[in-house]
């Protein structure tokens, strides 16, 4: 009876799971749950500015549910060219990142172990100063009369600037810019795991350096690099200050029209699906960053 | 290759730091060494305020976070299995990858939502 009463009775250890679970819960769960009921809502021009879905008619509760804000998604072309569009520039802007950021994870995991936490540092360093801040400091550089062109103009390689500023290219430069500590940390953290006599027992054997790099190093690196791939894809996809900043204004990334339909058109539940629509096409690149990331840590621990 | 790396890295934050000593209002005119703007932004009272503000939100967020975040390391590394772990392993890692945005408008439609129900509380 006892013990049984003792099951029941939150112990001490209860007193430590509560409150981070009850904080997602508060502040991530439940402002989701409440843009999906959002977003099956109609949009009215009131306050708030959508229909409720549970109606009370005197005797009985009927609960309405309207997936037209759904429906005009799919069938609005602009909506699904934001979408496809926003994913092709994140996977652009990853495929980019990586490339950049390989190298970088490279060469630092081979620094002595005294070098490299202070090389890795001044990866993740630039990140702790504002964002907003860096991708303004972008603009002074690619802009036609910035500090890139004025360079390359007096250096001879080019006559007239070129535009650089307000094209698809400075979205890449910008993205691949903000999320390369996101790709060179997982991608170190892996990198320096590796057994380095494993490539000396390859050397012996008399495989070249390129081809001991593609054998060894590069499929080891597989978990890395995933995992820093998804860090930079998912937030990319929802990028919103980088293509207003830096893009084209023609260049509808969707973030900026889930903006624009919350903020100029006040049209909430067309916001909530189109954010709602956005996170279903995440949903795979989360779960594949959530199995390698969970695999990762029971490796540590064992 | 880690030169070219880190010059991407901080070439844009020392433009600014760079130009930030500019006589010009312009970005990229270099007129001359200058401390006038740092002048300027010790006299702008709306600034300094912004500064303390953001001050304030980065200190209570950091110590908040390092409470709630240590508990939840410890519930995820120590602590035996329960009830709602997966769910509370999924909880830690999905705003980590969630698009900024998505995180924003939907806790904006939380607190909208909590200030109607507190107004509908008050006139009833």
């Amino acid at each position: 009876m006892i013990a049984r009463l003792q099951r029941w009775i939150p112990g001490a250890r209860w007193l430590v799971i509560a409150p981070p679970y009850v904080w997602l819960l508060m502040f991530f769960a439940v402002p989701f749950a409440i843009s999906l009921k959002i977003s099956f809502a109609k949009m009215l021009i009131a306050s708030p500015p959508y229909t409720s879905l549970l109606q009370w008619d005197g005797s009985k509760v009927s609960m309405h549910l309207d997936f037209d804000n759904y429906l005009f998604l799919v069938r609005d072309s602009e909506y699904v060219d934001a979408y496809l569009n926003s994913l092709w520039i994140a996977l652009v802007s990853t495929f980019y990142c990586l490339l950049v950021g390989y190298p970088i994870a490279y060469a630092i995991s081979r620094l002595s172990p005294s070098a490299r936490n202070a090389a890795i540092m001044l990866v993740v360093l630039p990140s702790w100063t504002s964002f907003l801040i860096r991708i303004y400091a972008w603009i002074g550089i690619l802009k036609n009369n910035g500090l890139l062109n004025n360079l390359l103009i007096r250096l001879g390689v080019i006559h007239d600037p070129i535009p650089i500023l307000h094209t698809q290219t400075a979205i890449y430069i910008g993205i691949v810019y903000a999320y390369l500590p996101f790709m060179v940390l997982p991608l170190y953290t892996n990198l320096v795991k590796h057994d380095p006599r494993l490539l000396e027992a390859a050397y012996d054997l008399g495989a070249k350096p390129w081809k001991a790099f593609l054998k060894i190093t590069l499929p080891l690196s597989k978990a890395g690099i995933i995992a820093g791939s998804m860090l930079v894809l998912i937030p990319a996809v929802g990028e919103f200050v980088i293509p207003e900043l830096l893009g084209p204004s023609t260049n509808l990334m969707i973030g900026r029209v889930l903006w624009q339909e919350f903020f100029d058109n006040r049209d909430w539940p067309v916001a909530s699906a189109v954010s709602l629509v956005m996170l279903l096409l995440l949903l795979i690149p989360i779960m594949i960053f959530h199995h390698y990331q969970a695999k990762d840590l029971e490796s540590k621990l064992s | 290759m880690l030169v070219l790396g880190y010059l991407f890295l901080y070439a844009p934050i020392f433009s600014l730091i760079v130009y930030s000593f500019n006589e010009s209002r312009l970005v990229t005119v270099w007129s001359g060494f200058s401390l006038k703007w740092y002048g300027e932004l010790f006299r702008d009272q709306e600034m300094i305020d912004a500064a303390w503000v953001s001050l304030r939100i980065a200190v209570f967020t950091a110590f908040a976070s390092v409470l709630l975040a240590t508990m939840a390391g410890m519930v995820m590394t120590r602590f035996r299995r329960f009830a709602g772990k997966t769910l509370f392993g999924g909880l830690i890692t999905a705003p980590l990858v969630m698009p900024e945005v998505i995180t924003g408008v939907s806790l904006l439609l939380m607190f909208v939502t909590l200030g109607e129900m507190r107004d509908a509380h008050m006139s009833s």
